[in-house]
């Protein structure tokens, strides 16, 4: 009986890394996965150290919130960096799970984003997937190879992963999930797709991670500006000159950001619509041999604006926010003149000035602008980030001027302005 | 919060450095509007035109030149005039017998010490 006793002893001791190793595998129990803290009843961050203990507190986020090479772990006012040998798993409010795993080709182990648990898990680390079905944890891969066709090369694409699945989902329902094996791409959502299909055919339990996750966040965006226009002209002639009182406009904008895309959540776009409006005067000369014409026109420019920005977040975590963008604007534009005048004199013969109500400026109704922006974003409360943007919009042939008979020629704007805005 | 002052900075850097310098050349004479016409019977026609800016100029007289031709001249055609400097909205009546229904044009002018400026010559029809 002792020796009965003593072998299945040591068959439970030699068992126990096996038993750790199936941990990673597999059905996932509710206790590991579930982010609500019992304490509270609402969602938190919480990492299961290696010894099994389960603890609330706040991680500190990264810029890729599916990418973590170590975690800091707030807890009860202490903060500690965790590494993958420390931890089991670790979990955010936004519903990622991550579990330490040591992946195909890896010396070590990592924290690994897992998708889809159930007797077949899917995983996801720095762009590749894997699947693990317990015993062994594989990458989904594919990949180009050239071929030669009747002497003409081509690139062929193996989907290495499409015989992975088929030999991990063999039997009847695996059968059926053929034709939607051979058609499926190397995306996420379409081995979750395979993944469900074959576990409620099997009638086997399952847990889908990311449908807790969002695909984007949208916030509604406010601003107020003002900005700053400078003006070149590369058809200028030589012998006229202009000038532009005043450069400063003020600007309002609302609309709307889509951010923290899931896979991408250094990306965020947004689109607005806006009002540009500024008063100024525009004075211009022209002299030739016989004669000096000048013209000055008072007037107000409005332009409705409708920028499409696409931004990258250079610095992203907790506290602030550093992005750069690209934008594309409409710029829908009108002016009302309150005065306008030409004048033209002789300068050789009697001296005589004649004055012509003639406007010397028109602008473009309709321009699209691409422009580039910097922008600082810092929370203020729980709800609500402030944002700084500097944004530079090029309007190329903005304006048309010509003086009398002079030539036309063609004055680009250059708009830089500096908003403050709120995103909620 | 360094962010934001890095951005206020470069902003300030870009909005003192961008304003238009450009050498327009100066104008010191007087500007004002085209004239606008009242024709109250045959022999009376009242002629406005608004002053918009006096200039730096010494202003000598103003006035309108009116006749049947569009290029019209002091000295040359009929004038009617004030000395010195006018209202804002200065206003003239001509006594003159037109022809009925005959087109005559008009300019504004404004003489300085320097020069005569024109405006531009509007057509009216006499009663």
């Amino acid at each position: 009986m002792i020796k009965i006793l003593g072998l299945a002893a040591c068959i439970l001791l030699m068992c126990t890394p096996f038993i750790y190793a199936q941990g990673q595998s597999g059905f996932i129990e509710e206790s590991v996965w579930s982010n609500i803290n019992p304490a509270t009843g609402s969602s938190s961050d919480f990492i299961v150290t290696k010894e099994g203990t389960k603890l609330f507190g706040a991680i500190l986020r990264t810029a890729e919130l599916t990418d973590y090479s170590k975690v800091d772990f707030a807890y009860q006012g202490n903060t500690s960096s965790y590494l993958p040998t420390d931890l089991q798993a670790f979990g955010l409010t936004e519903g990622h799970l991550f579990l330490s795993k040591k992946l195909p080709d890896a010396s070590e182990l990592e924290f690994v984003q897992v998708l889809f648990s159930g007797k077949l898990q899917l995983d996801y680390r720095r762009g590749n997937y894997y699947i693990d079905n317990g015993v062994e944890i594989q990458q989904l891969k594919e990949y180009s190879q050239d071929i030669s066709v009747d002497g003409e090369k081509r690139s062929r694409l193996i989907k290495l992963y499409v015989s992975t699945l088929k030999v991990l989902t063999a039997g009847d329902c695996g059968l059926e999930l053929n034709g939607l094996i051979e058609k499926s791409n190397l995306e996420e959502q379409d081995f979750i797709k395979i993944l469900t299909q074959y576990h409620e055919c099997e009638g086997l339990p399952y847990k889908l991670y990311i449908d807790r996750v969002k695909f984007v966040s949208i916030s509604p965006i406010v601003s107020l500006g003002i900005g700053s226009s400078f003006t070149n002209s590369s058809d200028i002639p030589d012998n006229a000159n202009y000038n532009f009182s005043n450069s400063l406009d003020y600007r309002a904008f609302a609309g709307v950001r889509l951010h923290d895309f899931r896979r991408f959540p250094k990306s965020s776009i947004d689109l607005r619509i806006g009002y540009v409006t500024r008063s100024t005067t525009y004075d211009a000369s022209y002299e030739v041999r016989h004669e000096i014409a000048t013209g000055t026109q008072k007037f107000k420019e409005s332009s409705i604006v409708i920028p499409l920005g696409y931004n990258y977040s250079i610095i992203k975590n907790a506290n602030k926010e550093i992005y750069v963008g690209l934008v594309m604007s409409a710029w829908l534009s009108s002016f009302k003149n309150d005065q306008y005048l030409i004048e033209i004199s002789n300068i050789y013969g009697p001296v005589e000035t004649q004055v012509f109500e003639e406007q010397s400026i028109t602008l473009t109704d309709n321009t699209v602008n691409p422009g580039i922006r910097a922008s600082a974003k810092f929370p203020i409360s729980s709800k609500m980030k402030l944002f700084v943007e500097l944004e530079a919009d090029y309007l190329n042939d903005f304006y048309f001027s010509q003086l009398g008979d002079s030539p036309v020629y063609r004055i680009n704007r250059t708009s830089v302005s500096l908003q403050i805005g709120i995103e909620l | 919060m360094k962010s934001g002052l890095l951005f206020l900075l470069i902003f300030s850097l870009l909005f003192f450095s961008c304003n238009d310098k450009e050498n327009v050349l100066p104008r010191t004479n007087p500007r004002f509007s085209t004239p606008s016409v009242q024709v109250i019977n045959q022999s009376e026609v009242e002629f406005i035109a608004q002053v918009y800016d006096y200039g730096s100029d010494e202003i000598i007289e103003y006035g309108f030149v009116f006749n049947n031709r569009s290029q019209l001249e002091i000295g040359k055609d009929q004038v009617v005039k004030g000395s010195g400097r006018p209202e804002k909205s200065f206003r003239l009546v001509s006594n003159h017998s037109f022809e009925i229904s005959k087109t005559y044009y008009v300019v504004a002018f404004i003489k300085t010490n320097k020069s005569v400026i024109y405006s531009q010559a509007i057509p009216f029809n006499s009663k």
